[in-house]
């Protein structure tokens, strides 16, 4: 009796101490790899085109939720063109945190793929040359591919199919844009 | 030898007696495992991970209280409220986060909340239309409001800015703008963001988890259930040798 007493007493302790406590976000750094004012500079020179709005209407939501595999957050997206040459700015989720992309397309193919923000705690390698190069040329294939396969960074395959799906949703995006 | 024997007569006598007393002291904290052990293999199935704790006891257990007030801003006939992080309106979350809030003004048919790095455009129902950021704001947003042509017009360090209607460009604005300002939110919406941001928050699966291994006690929690794991393996051994010394 007396050792069932002794656990009575500890677990009555116990229930006095602290609680679990509320799960806790965390703050992820945000790393700013370049402005888009910068990405635009680049991509169109000194005479960048004022910004239009592509809105996100009927099948086209379909299309872009089997692209992301998630429905696309917000009605509109803004881009930046002139003539067959295009320039958008997007963001997707790579684990917890959005990755902001800018992907310039010329004549249906890739032109330019560069991580202007990053904010996950793994995964920054996708910001590098060596991975963004591969976009290089790459036009949609079909509805909703990519013509070519993207090598993956091993630690980073999150990311790398998060800018993969940006990358392939640049492409349908401007190819809706060329259609209107 | 009669020695021996009487020794090994009291020994299995002291087993017998530990048996009991281990059973008892271990059987409470064993149901708890076993109880909540049960529906832990069938979260999915049971939708436990999507099931939301509503007890007001267990969310205060959990320190489930927003670390800061909320803040609202009165737009049109409905109320936009900031609430660690998240945005309401009314009372319906709006299923879109902000680090910060500095504003928010209703114009033609848009919901537009401004935070000092972003702007969110709502329809007036509350779905997103875009969400501006970066390049797309003339700085960092330090107050909005409306200018008396109806065009949305935000304060940055550099000074006045208005939207076009389409919020593609901003051209420098003037004055008098009507600043958006935060009011007391009326109590009973307030009690039901509150409700809300506590309901999404804590999963049924979590407190089951934290019973199951003790965290729900605390630090100390995990080591009365290894206590309880330990005397199951005593009861494993005592009722095996019970078992060998029983008269056949």
């Amino acid at each position: 009796m007396k050792c069932l007493l002794a656990v009575c007493v500890v677990i009555a302790g116990l229930a006095l101490g602290r609680p679990p406590g509320a799960v806790a976000a965390a703050v992820a750094a945000e790393d700013v790899y370049q402005s888009t004012a910068g990405f635009l500079a680049q991509v169109f020179g000194s005479r960048v085109p004022k910004p239009q709005v592509l809105w996100l209407r009927g099948p086209a939501r379909g299309d872009i939720k089997e692209i992301l595999g998630h429905p696309y957050r917000g009605a509109r997206v803004r881009y930046w063109g002139r003539d067959r040459h295009t320039a958008w700015i997007l963001e997707e989720i790579g684990k917890y945190k959005p990755i902001t992309v800018g992907i310039a397309i010329n004549q249906g193919r890739i032109e330019r793929v560069e991580v202007l923000v990053y904010r996950e705690s793994h995964g920054w390698e996708v910001r590098f040359p060596f991975f963004t190069n591969q976009f290089k040329d790459i036009r949609l294939s079909g509805r909703r591919e990519l013509s070519r396969g993207i090598d993956g960074i091993s630690g980073a395959t999150l990311s790398v199919n998060a800018v993969t799906r940006l990358a392939t949703l640049a492409l349908y995006l401007h190819r809706r844009v060329v259609a209107e | 030898m009669a020695r021996g024997k009487r020794r090994r007569f009291a020994f299995r006598r002291s087993v017998h007696a530990w048996h009991r007393r281990v059973g008892l002291a271990v059987a409470t904290v064993v149901a708890v495992m076993v109880a909540t052990g049960l529906p832990l293999n069938h979260v999915d199935r049971l939708g436990l991970d999507r099931a939301f704790v509503r007890n007001e006891a267990l969310l205060d257990w959990y320190g489930m209280a927003p670390r800061d007030g909320a803040i609202s801003f009165p737009v049109g006939a409905n109320w936009l409220t900031w609430l660690q992080g998240s945005l309401y309106l009314n009372d319906r979350p709006l299923g879109e986060t902000a680090d910060a809030i500095t504003g928010a003004v209703a114009v033609d048919d848009l919901l537009v909340v401004a935070a000092p790095r972003e702007m969110l455009l709502f329809t007036a129902d509350g779905a997103l239309v875009e969400k501006l950021s970066g390049g797309a704001l003339p700085g960092e947003i330090e107050a909005i409001g409306r200018a008396g042509t109806d065009r949305v017009t935000v304060r940055t360090a550099e000074g006045l800015y208005s939207a076009d209607s389409d919020f593609l460009e901003w051209a420098p604005g003037r004055p008098p703008v009507g600043w958006s300002r935060p009011r007391a939110l009326p109590a009973e919406l307030e009690a039901a963001i509150l409700k809300s941001y506590r309901g999404a928050g804590l999963p049924w699966s979590r407190v089951l988890l934290d019973l199951h291994t003790g965290r729900i006690l605390g630090g100390w929690g995990p080591y009365l259930m290894d206590a309880a794991a330990l005397g199951l393996l005593v009861l494993a051994a005592t009722g095996f040798y019970n078992w060998l010394g029983r008269p056949r």
